[in-house]
């Protein structure tokens, strides 16, 4: 199987097709995690999509220390930043507004299935969505890389240029706070 | 640990419990601990409460997150960035393919409005003909010297210096220069004139004081003579006094009276 660090020199190259092998590869873990870190489908799109374009144009700057996946999370993470700081100039709506309207064209799907479990659902997830979205941003970035991702520490520390240690107190930090935010939303999180 | 009260303000006393071995926790928790890693944690968890609860709690939450991220996840739109990578794609072959200075000058001129083409077309002539001019006066020269190259432009330029130059320092043009010229020497001629003029005047009027002396002496000479001897008479003396009434230049010393003239006129008895 061709590697990711192949296609990509063959997009030096010139081969369109092979960077279009990159999209596909990462085009979902991307997705995911532009949405965990921007809580909106549409912006997590744009955001996607940008990553793929900013790469595509800084294949030049690609070196071969890093793996591509940790320079395309890189480059996702720098793409939702900058749209965050967008937003907060503009004073559009603040991000909790957009998980919450994300959160509820995500439940009405669920609530054509069963009305009863759509109601527990559309409560934890709406909770766990907002005490996600309440997180600062370094701690945020780091567990929805973790959690939405599975990436290893070391992907993580390599993807936002931070060391293994610190990468590893913020996780721990942010799940505390979100322990601590679901218990705020009443959720069952304390041990039974 | 330091970052984690420092970012997130977590010990202000929500939270009371805190272990010392977060690090170890959370690589226990995503499970990637080596074995003897994992053997010494939870050597460590059986004997401390807080980080049992923890695990359980840190438990729930990722499950809740994952639910979540499930249900987020379920449909991931598609991405054909076909369209939106063929142009970067141009963009970036641009330059490896460098293209004419035709081709680039073409494209100026499809993309520019009508008056920038316009005044394109005018600037690029203007240029062309003063190069034109300028080479077609250049002059090379190999002498002893070595190379010379002059243009015309340059020789133009200090013929145009040489005749502003003159006026700038005499502050005359060249007809008022003649002109100054031609009065001096009129002014000078008229003074010689006047001098000559004032010198033949004195010279007449002395000549003139002088014949009315030698006339009236004449006259009483005459009576002298008359009276003298026939000696004195002689047809020279005559004609002397003649020449002096009739040539004003002949030399004083004829139209003067003599003194043994005089003194003949005086011892002459009446």
């Amino acid at each position: 199987m061709t590697t990711d660090e192949q296609l990509v020199e063959r997009a030096l190259a010139g081969d369109q097709a092979a960077f279009g092998e990159v999209v596909r590869r990462w085009e979902r873990k991307i997705y995911a995690l532009t949405y965990g870190i921007l809580g909106a489908y549409e912006d997590a799109r744009d955001a996607t999509q940008e990553t793929f374009i900013a790469a595509y144009r800084n294949l030049q700057g690609f070196r071969g220390e890093a793996k591509v996946s940790s320079w395309l999370h890189r480059i996702a993470v720098n793409q939702c930043i900058t749209r965050q700081r967008r937003a907060r100039v503009r004073s559009e709506t603040s991000i909790e507004d957009e998980v919450e309207f994300a959160g509820e064209s995500f439940l009405a799907t669920n609530e054509r299935a069963s009305p009863a479990r759509a109601t527990e659902a559309k409560e934890r997830t709406e909770a766990v969505r907002k005490a996600v979205a309440s997180l600062p941003p370094e701690l945020r970035e780091v567990v929805v890389m973790k959690e939405f991702e599975d990436l290893t520490f070391q992907e993580i520390a390599d993807a936002l240029q931070i060391p293994l240690s610190t990468v590893k107190s913020r996780l721990y930090t942010a799940l505390r706070q979100l322990r601590m935010r679901l218990e705020r939303f009443h959720l069952e999180v304390a041990p039974g | 640990m330091n970052e984690k009260s420092n970012v997130t303000g977590l010990n202000n006393g929500a939270n009371p419990r805190d272990c010392e071995r977060a690090q170890e926790f959370v690589t226990y928790l995503y499970g990637e601990a080596t074995p003897g890693e994992s053997k010494a944690f939870e050597q460590h968890l059986a004997n401390c409460a807080i980080c049992r609860d923890e695990l359980a709690a840190f438990g729930v939450v990722r499950g809740a997150v994952g639910e979540w991220k499930a249900g987020a996840l379920s449909t991931v739109p598609s991405f054909d960035l076909g369209e939106a990578l063929t142009p970067v794609a141009a963009s970036r072959r641009a330059p490896e393919q460098r293209r004419s200075a035709w081709a680039a000058l073409r494209e100026f001129f499809s993309l520019s409005p009508l008056w920038m083409q316009a005044g394109a077309l005018a600037a690029a002539l203007v240029v062309c003909v003063l190069a034109a001019l300028t080479f077609a006066r250049t002059e090379v020269r190999w002498d002893s010297n070595g190379l010379a190259f002059r243009t015309g432009v340059k020789e133009r330029v200090v013929e145009k210096e040489r005749v502003i130059q003159t006026p700038v320092q005499t502050g005359y043009t060249q007809e008022q220069l003649n002109a100054l010229l031609k009065e001096n020497a009129e002014r000078e001629v008229a003074a010689a004139r006047a001098k000559w003029e004032a010198d033949n005047n004195g010279r007449v009027g002395i000549l003139e004081a002088a014949l009315r002396q030698q006339r009236s002496a004449t006259r009483g000479g005459a009576t002298v003579a008359r009276q003298q001897s026939p000696r004195r008479s002689a047809p020279g003396s005559s004609r002397g006094a003649q020449l002096a009434e009739v040539d004003p230049f002949s030399p004083r010393e004829e139209r003067v009276p003599r003194l043994t003239d005089l003194l003949g006129a005086v011892n002459t008895p009446q």
